[in-house]
């Protein structure tokens, strides 16, 4: 069937496209050539609207057993978020821990088709896929959480090869069906089971004697090596610390020019200037991603009210408990690779320490230039649910509406801030950066994020409105491989979104020693921990696609 | 075919028919399931209740509740005691391997075979060169599959630290089970702190653990000016029907906990239903339905698979199999002779349910 989008002011980065009216042609769920003799079976007329490519989240708390504890840890939610089912659409709980049906149609609601877990632990792969093929209409993937396994690290200490430590990663990748690779505190969670509350990027782990710079540097080379198209998807060390900044910094030296993303930076960028000890240092850590391009952030912005953080970072979660809201939370560490905590926490503007946290997440992305490499998070729901972007993207695109809000916070968060001076309002074609087209580049996504023939046909309609919160909180349709998923904030159809995953080749068919290790340590075999290609098939009823690999910079 | 006594009167109670029929035909199935469906569409209350099933078994099973309205019970029996979920909901919180390193006096190991299935673990705690404690502890491993009844040897150590007389409480022991409750009544005297670390192993690994009676334990020492701790560690990577019905419904109703039990069952009232779809492995069907399903209510039965053992590769919904661990629990005579008897031929549990969520219009 041959499809017709007419009339629409398109917005695509890709193609320098900035409100330029044209038809799009889409077949078979893809965007196609126009040809002058062609015979539109349907014809959308899109008349003054604008559109775009479905949004993609590229980190996104999604699927995993944290979410599980969380959801169990706050069973109080449902009396306010329990949400009964209706036709072809299923029950759930909404909130900023929906349930995953609600998830999906949420995501499509705000015209995202495609998000990314950034944290699923190997031991959780199973779950985390099961999961996300729960989750309707959106396309996903997962970032597979390394670095913190005692075999790993006796690897490192014992200085494994290169080649060692690229097939471990490969292994890892391939069996969990994992998208890219995610550290979490580098050596900081295992740091944590033999007692220690900090590690900073040159602190050697009481055990091993590694240090966290040892691991960035090791497995931002295995990415490289491996050719995977995300870089190291990097929680650094120190999260939530008064002058981390300056791990932030030492975290991307560590990578040697090798390309790195940051990740939730917001809360990564903290100096001890002022009365309070707490200051802002985006401008620092922006100056750091302007000057450096082989580094990409996203920001984690918070946003008021109530949430709760789900975090591997046992070590910082332990910290954080104190300040749990409603007073309850769960830390435990899980054995040979990782940690989970789960703390509820609820953002105020009239505290400080939140109301600066909020104004450092703008900072950045106000002050980072590279719309390309920047990303629009709230590290959901740690910072906040997602479906705050719209209100994000109004902070964003509208000055006085920010400077308004920036009134109402804490007056020493708001003075000590360089929110208010800052002009800058990005355009439509930069948000369509900063959420399409930008992610999917980094990603690996060829076909996601633009509306060139060859792309899927993933179709966000706005109408235009000076009020952008309103518009990107309710476009008028959505449109997923051609179909007509969202209307006026109706579900049309639930189809079942894709797996993306990536696979790295290795010369060797040899188990890796690393992965034989860490079996042996989980008194497992390796199988044990495989999620074969069959199986991830099986759990995603949809397709799966395998994405090759090749450096980002093609 | 069926020589169990108890599977024969289960199923001659409450569905009037004998495993044998659950093999029949397709056509069979097929009249089965619009039978179901015309019952389920004039139930008024009905329930699904959920056993231990795969994954795939739950997820249809929660889309036939959601589609009916159905309160969903879970069966949880050996994912009650999972990690920290658990915990949470007893309002208790687990402590760390780095606490109890720098903490705690006496660790007590519950679970089988630590040295096997945690060698890193273990190594941790007990003292093979020392590099890791920062002082000396005693170590106590308590070996459910050895133990007669774990229940009744944490009531007897509890009993035992608030009299005078340790002998009083462990002297209706079983005799193997003395010897363990008089070494943990003589630690937890002895030691101010200690550490109680349980593993919960996959599904069939371990007899069922006496949570409830272990925090009762434990909150019991802590009110005596001890430093207990709790910690949980699983066998990473299984899936359970409780976590589908955890990520779909956001653990909002119609969700409903229990455990496995007569007691457990009945304060949810499930006389209250009018029909109950019971989708369970079979052995644990004998068990539960019998005793709280009146004979003039509907009930229908669909027998599926556990949710596996990852090493086997029995994953996904094996109709009727069961893993050979699980067999070896109390009632696994009798479901070897059903599984025996029915696995080659039986549909899997998501298939009959997701025909008859076709056959119910959905």
């Amino acid at each position: 069937m041959l499809l017709r989008f007419t009339g629409g002011m398109l917005y695509d980065p890709t193609q320098s496209d900035e409100g330029v009216k044209r038809d799009l042609w889409v077949r078979d769920g893809r965007i196609v050539a126009p040809n002058p003799q062609s015979i539109a079976d349907e014809t959308i007329d899109l008349s003054g609207k604008v559109v775009m490519a479905g949004a993609i989240d590229l980190h996104t708390h999604i699927g995993g057993g944290k979410l599980a504890i969380a959801r169990t840890l706050l069973p109080e939610r449902w009396e306010r978020a329990a949400i009964k089912h209706a036709a072809e659409l299923r029950a759930g709980l909404g909130g900023y821990a929906p349930s995953s049906f609600e998830t999906g149609y949420q995501y499509a609601r705000l015209g995202y088709t495609a998000c990314f877990e950034p944290a699923m632990l190997a031991a959780g792969a199973r779950q985390t896929h099961f999961e996300m093929s729960d989750i309707p209409i959106i396309d996903h993937g997962a970032y597979v959480i390394l670095g913190n396994e005692p075999a790993l690290l006796a690897a490192l200490q014992r200085n494994a090869s290169r080649q060692e430590i690229a097939d471990y990663v490969a292994w890892m990748i391939r069996n969990t069906g994992a998208m890219a690779v995610k550290v979490v505190n580098p050596g900081g969670i295992d740091a944590f089971k033999f007692g220690a509350r900090t590690l900073d990027v040159d602190q050697s782990h009481p055990h091993f004697g590694v240090t966290p710079r040892d691991i960035v540097r090791s497995l931002t080379q295995a990415l490289c090596d491996l050719q995977v198209p995300h870089p190291l998807h990097v929680h650094c060390s120190n999260l939530g610390i008064p002058g981390n900044w300056e791990s932030t910094l030492a975290t991307v030296k560590a990578a040697e020019g090798r390309p790195i993303h940051l990740t939730h930076v917001q809360f990564h960028s903290y100096g001890t200037e002022g009365p309070r000890k707490f200051s802002s240092q985006a401008a620092a850590i922006a100056e750091l991603v302007n000057q450096s391009t082989n580094v990409t952030i996203d920001i984690g912005q918070i946003i008021f009210g109530q949430t709760v953080t789900v975090s591997a970072d046992v070590m910082h979660q332990f910290g954080a408990r104190k300040h749990a809201k409603p007073n309850k939370w769960v830390c435990s560490t899980i054995e040979n690779q990782a940690g989970c905590g789960v703390v509820p926490f609820k953002y105020r503007d009239a505290n400080y320490v939140h109301a600066l946290q909020w104004a450092i997440g703008l900072e950045l992305l106000l002050l980072v230039k590279d719309p390309w490499r920047v990303f629009l998070t709230t590290d959901h729901p740690n910072g906040g649910p997602f479906t705050s972007y719209p209100h994000l993207i109004r902070l964003l695109m509208d000055r006085t509406f920010r400077e308004d809000q920036l009134r109402r916070i804490h007056p020493e968060a708001a003075e000590i801030s360089n929110l208010k001076g800052i002009t800058r309002e990005y355009s439509l074609k930069e948000i369509a950066i900063l959420t399409r087209a930008a992610p999917a580049r980094i990603l690996g996504l060829s076909d996601h994020g633009h509306l060139r023939p060859g792309a899927i046909a993933d179709l966000v309609v706005y109408r235009p409105d000076q009020d952008r919160e309103r518009m990107f909180a309710e476009p008028s349709a959505v449109y997923r491989r051609g179909v007509e998923v969202v209307r006026d904030g109706a579900i049309l159809a639930t189809p079942a979104g894709q797996l993306h995953c990536v696979r790295p080749a290795t010369e060797s068919r040899e188990i890796p020693a690393i992965v034989r290790e860490l079996a042996a340590q989980n008194g497992v075999r390796p199988a044990t921990m495989m999620v074969s290609t069959d199986e991830l098939q099986e759990i995603n009823s949809a397709q799966v696609i395998e994405h090759p690999c090749r450096s980002p910079s093609q | 075919m069926v020589d169990c006594p108890r599977a024969q009167a289960f199923f001659a109670r409450h569905t009037a028919e004998s495993p044998e029929t659950l093999q029949q035909s397709e056509a069979t199935l097929a009249v089965r399931i619009r039978d179901w469906a015309t019952r389920i569409k004039a139930a008024k209350a009905p329930a699904v209740l959920l056993g231990d099933v795969d994954v795939r078994s739950a997820q249809a099973a929660m889309a036939v509740a959601d589609a009916i309205n159905a309160r969903v019970i879970l069966d949880q029996s050996e994912q009650a005691t999972r990690i920290q979920r658990t915990l949470a909901r007893q309002g208790q919180v687990t402590c760390t391997f780095g606490e109890l390193r720098s903490r705690a006096d006496l660790v007590v190991m519950i679970g089988d075979d630590w040295a096997d299935a945690a060698p890193r673990l273990k190594e941790r705690f007990l003292p093979v060169d020392g590099q890791f404690l920062s002082q000396p502890r005693e170590i106590i491993i308590v070996e459910p599959q050895s133990v007669n009844d774990l229940t009744q040897v944490f009531a007897a150590v509890r009993q035992a630290l608030r009299q005078s007389d340790a002998t009083l409480s462990i002297q209706t022991l079983a005799p193997t089970d003395q010897a363990i409750a008089s070494q943990l009544i003589a630690a937890c005297r002895t030691h101010a702190t200690s550490a109680w670390l349980w593993r919960d192993a996959a599904l069939g690994e371990t007899p069922e653990l006496p949570l409830q009676e272990l925090l009762r334990l434990v909150e019991a020492l802590n009110m005596e000016g001890r430093s207990f701790s709790l910690r949980m560690t699983d066998r990473p990577g299984l899936v359970t029907a409780t976590d589908v019905c955890v990520w779909q419904t956001g653990l909002a109703p119609p969700l409903q906990f229990t455990s496995r039990g007569p007691e457990a069952l009945e304060q949810y009232a499930l006389t209250d239903f009018d029909l109950v779809i019971a989708v369970s492995p079979l052995g644990t069907l004998h068990h539960i339905a019998p005793d709280f399903v009146s004979s003039d209510r509907h009930l229908c039965v669909v027998p599926a698979a556990c949710h596996g053992e990852y090493d086997q590769a029995i994953y996904v919904a094996v109709p009727g199999l069961h893993h050979p661990a699980h067999l070896q629990r109390g009632d696994g005579a009798m479901m070897q002779r059903i599984v025996g008897a029915a696995s080659q031929s039986l549909p899997s549990a998501s298939d009959v349910l997701t025909q008859l969520l076709k056959s119910l219009g959905r």
